[in-house]
């Protein structure tokens, strides 16, 4: 009967022990096989345009003396206009504002686009929102850029591909060399 | 909401008795390893210390998968250290789950304890982020995963200029201050949870820091032989480029990435956030209504003679000793009322009687067992039993969730006037911790001609009050202040440890004990017992310190 317990003993703490191992390194499937993804991550500056215009004389009379003056002036954050489409199907269309409380700290585009695995057309486009009468366009007024990328892709299972800027600040394409 | 959470608890207990009862048939009580749960962590802790120095002399964090390959590659030392590491931190995790599930069970969750239990759940939560960063410095595919899953959650906050998760797209190299700083927490994290276990056990008197030699060595084995046998292998490098298709993931630290990958990050902080609050609030929801907490101890200074046993005693260290300002030379025992918890094992200590609960000094307990032995009148073949609520001898106490003990009957945990009830036909004279009872009520059942007295303690590691079954044994057998007297028959008494669910172990032991009795022959009662209290308070001034 003690040598039955004894046994019994060890047996449980073997099998708890091997529990342990076990829990320890489960085979975990994490993404079906078939897919493939295309990531974008880039950042770019949102400067603001300072607009001045006159004051005009209503609004002059309207203020103290002291603050009186001739003109004002005020920043325009950058707002961008994000379009993404795969496969000529459209996925995404949104505006995107700078951060920070002013709204002028850089934006940053950080997405994830998961389809199978395959030949691809990605058409990104990421422009600048005109602001209010920003004659001359608003890239040169801010040094803003607009980023464009239209790419065919064939993707290999369970390939990431990812859409970031290049050294020369455009769009490019990066994938693990085969 | 308190009524649930009882019956919560008496489920948890139940449970826990059946899971103890099990392993003390197999490992005996003195090794049962759930008994010893935190004393296993600290142990643990102390291993995961030893190893991680190998291993961070190997470690490098410009190249993590790759040294921790190499480690791996080590196939006399490093291979089944770092296995050991791992092992160990697994075992950590489930000792610590043990270890809280049995104080909650136990309802050891509030009052003075309230800083053991927050400061528990800083080591726990401590530990869960130890394994965390753990898991990132070998930057495989479950590094990759936790790292990614980490940042999608910060990323929601809005503390960063940039989100997190672009450190790990393959935009740039992962800077080696991320893995420095991984690194840092790695070692920083552990080190500060000895700073926490030292707040963790700081109201508690000799702590068990650490199992006995044979379940010490025993587990520390285990572990190696399991680390030589079946060695932590390698996964592949983390790759941005590539999706992970598998991974090989530790539930004990990434039991929750397979549930939180698929919901948003808002979602996981407000599930976290509860559940952490729902933790956090356990000692005000765990509390019995006011009306059921027990009383601290009180002491009357009249009484006391300054013999430090019961400061010595207390579990808690909730009693100091103080100058005496009423004239007498010498000090008296204090009680701090927010560190006692309500145990009683003070006035157990107590020769003269002069301290305790209310309902629980010695004096009470005396006027209890006068009652009892009017009320049961054993006779001279009779066995009573004295028995924890807690424990075995607490009938129904598994069901009753044990909070329902008062001393205010009779004795028997029954109503005053009301026959105590019985366990295998014997009468059983409750206490709420084998540690309260004084030994003058054993002395009187004794001499009162009661057949035998069998004494029933829950098993010493098993004790709510961490040490009431130690110091009445010690009183019973090894003259421990106040001390069983010499004149009692020993041969009538019997001393069992049985926990709640052991009605077995306790019936064996009971019928065992009858046996010897009947070879005993009848005992004699005597016609008038003098207990010789120490000193009366009327004897002495009225006045107190
Ligand atoms: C790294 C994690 C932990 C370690 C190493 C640890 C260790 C210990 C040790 C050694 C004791 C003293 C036991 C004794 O001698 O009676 C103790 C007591 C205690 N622990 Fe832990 N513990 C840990 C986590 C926790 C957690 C997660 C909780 C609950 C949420 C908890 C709640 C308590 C309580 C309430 C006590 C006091 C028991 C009493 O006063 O009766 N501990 N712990
Ligand atoms: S055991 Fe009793 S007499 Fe001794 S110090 Fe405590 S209260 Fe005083
Ligand atoms: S009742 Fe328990 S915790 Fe309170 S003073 Fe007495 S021994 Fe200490």
């Amino acid at each position: 009967m003690k040598r039955a317990r004894a046994a019994l003993g060890v047996v449980v703490a073997v099998l708890l022990t091997g529990g342990i191992g076990a829990l320890s390194q489960v085979p975990y499937p994490v993404e079906a096989a078939g897919q493939a993804w295309i990531r974008l991550s880039w950042r770019v500056s949102a400067p603001g345009i300072e607009e001045c215009r006159a004051l005009t004389d209503a609004e002059l009379s309207d203020l103290p003396i002291h603050m009186r003056r001739d003109t004002v002036c005020e920043t325009q954050p950058t707002v961008y206009r994000l379009h993404i489409a795969l496969d000529d199907r459209a996925v995404e269309e949104t505006l995107i504002r700078g951060g920070g409380t002013r709204r002028d700290q850089p934006i940053h585009v950080y997405r994830e686009l998961r389809t199978r695995a395959g030949a691809h057309r990605v058409a990104i486009r990421l422009t600048p929102e005109p602001i209010g009468n920003a004659a001359g366009g608003i890239e040169a007024r801010t040094g803003a850029p607009s980023l464009e990328l239209t790419q065919e892709l064939e993707l290999a299972d369970g390939e990431v591909a990812l859409v970031t800027r290049g050294p020369d600040g455009g769009l490019e394409v990066r994938r693990r060399e085969p | 909401m308190r009524s649930a959470a009882a019956r919560l608890r008496s489920l948890c207990w139940g449970l826990l008795a059946r899971a103890d009862r099990f392993m003390n048939r197999l490992y005996s009580s003195r090794y049962n390893p759930l008994y010893h749960s935190g004393a296993i962590v600290v142990l643990l802790l102390i291993v995961l210390l030893l190893t991680g120095l190998y291993l961070l002399f190997f470690y490098r964090i410009g190249e993590p998968h790759a040294s921790v390959a190499r480690i791996t590659d080590q196939a006399w030392l490093g291979r089944w250290i770092r296995s050991l590491h791992r092992y160990g931190s697994d075992a950590a995790v489930v000792a610590v789950a043990i270890h809280a599930f049995r104080l909650f069970a136990q309802g050891r969750s509030w009052g003075p304890r309230t800083l053991a239990w927050l400061s528990g759940l800083v080591l726990l939560f401590v530990l869960l982020v130890s394994g965390w960063t753990g898991y990132v410095m070998v930057w495989d595919v479950q590094a990759q995963l936790l790292a990614v899953e980490g940042a999608r959650w910060l990323d929601v906050l809005p503390i960063f200029s940039e989100p997190l998760g672009r450190a790990f797209v393959g935009e740039q190299a992962i800077p080696a201050a991320f893995f420095f700083l991984n690194l840092f927490l790695h070692v920083a994290l552990p080190v500060g949870m000895f700073v926490i276990l030292w707040i963790h056990v700081s109201r508690i008197a000799r702590p068990g820091l650490l199992p006995p030699r044979g379940l010490l060595w025993g587990s520390v084995a285990l572990l190696l032989a399991l680390s030589v046998l079946w060695p932590i292998g390698m996964d592949p490098s983390a790759d941005a480029f590539r999706i992970p298709e598998r991974a090989a993931l530790d539930l004990f630290y990434a039991f929750w990435l397979p549930l939180t990958r698929h919901l948003p990050a808002g979602a996981v902080w407000v599930l976290g956030l509860s559940l952490t609050g729902v933790a956090l609030a356990a000692p005000l929801w765990t509390r019995p209504a006011a009306a059921q907490r027990p009383e601290p101890s009180a002491v009357d200074a009249r009484l006391c003679t300054g013999c430090e046993q019961c400061y010595l005693d207390c579990p808690y260290e909730a009693i100091a000793m103080r100058e005496r300002t009423d004239g007498r030379e010498g000090v008296y025992a204090v009680v701090d009322r927010a560190l006692c918890v309500s145990c009683g094992i003070c006035a157990a200590s107590c020769a003269p009687m002069g301290i305790g609960p209310p309902g629980m000094t010695g004096r009470d307990q005396l006027e209890r067992v006068r009652e009892f032995v009017r009320l049961v009148d054993p006779g001279p073949r009779d066995v009573v039993l004295v028995g924890c609520a807690r424990g075995a001898a607490g009938f129904d106490a598994l069901a009753a969730g044990a909070d329902a003990f008062s001393p205010a009957g009779d004795g028997g945990g029954a109503p005053a006037g009301h026959l105590p009830g019985a366990f295998d036909g014997s009468r059983v004279f409750q206490i709420p911790c084998a540690g309260n009872v004084h030994t003058s009520v054993i002395e009187y059942l004794v001499r009162a001609g009661v057949g035998g007295v069998l004494i029933v303690a829950c098993h010493p590691r098993d004790c709510w009050s961490r040490e009431g079954p130690r110091w009445l044994e010690e009183r019973m057998y090894h003259d421990r202040e106040a001390e069983l007297k010499e004149r009692v028959d020993r041969k009538r008494l019997r001393l069992v440890h049985a926990s709640a669910g052991e009605d077995r172990e306790l019936a064996a032991a009971l019928a065992e004990f009858r046996e010897s009795l009947r070879r005993l022959g009848s005992a004699e009662a005597e016609s008038e017992i003098d207990l010789e209290l120490e000193c009366e308070p009327a004897e002495l001034q009225e006045a107190g310190p």
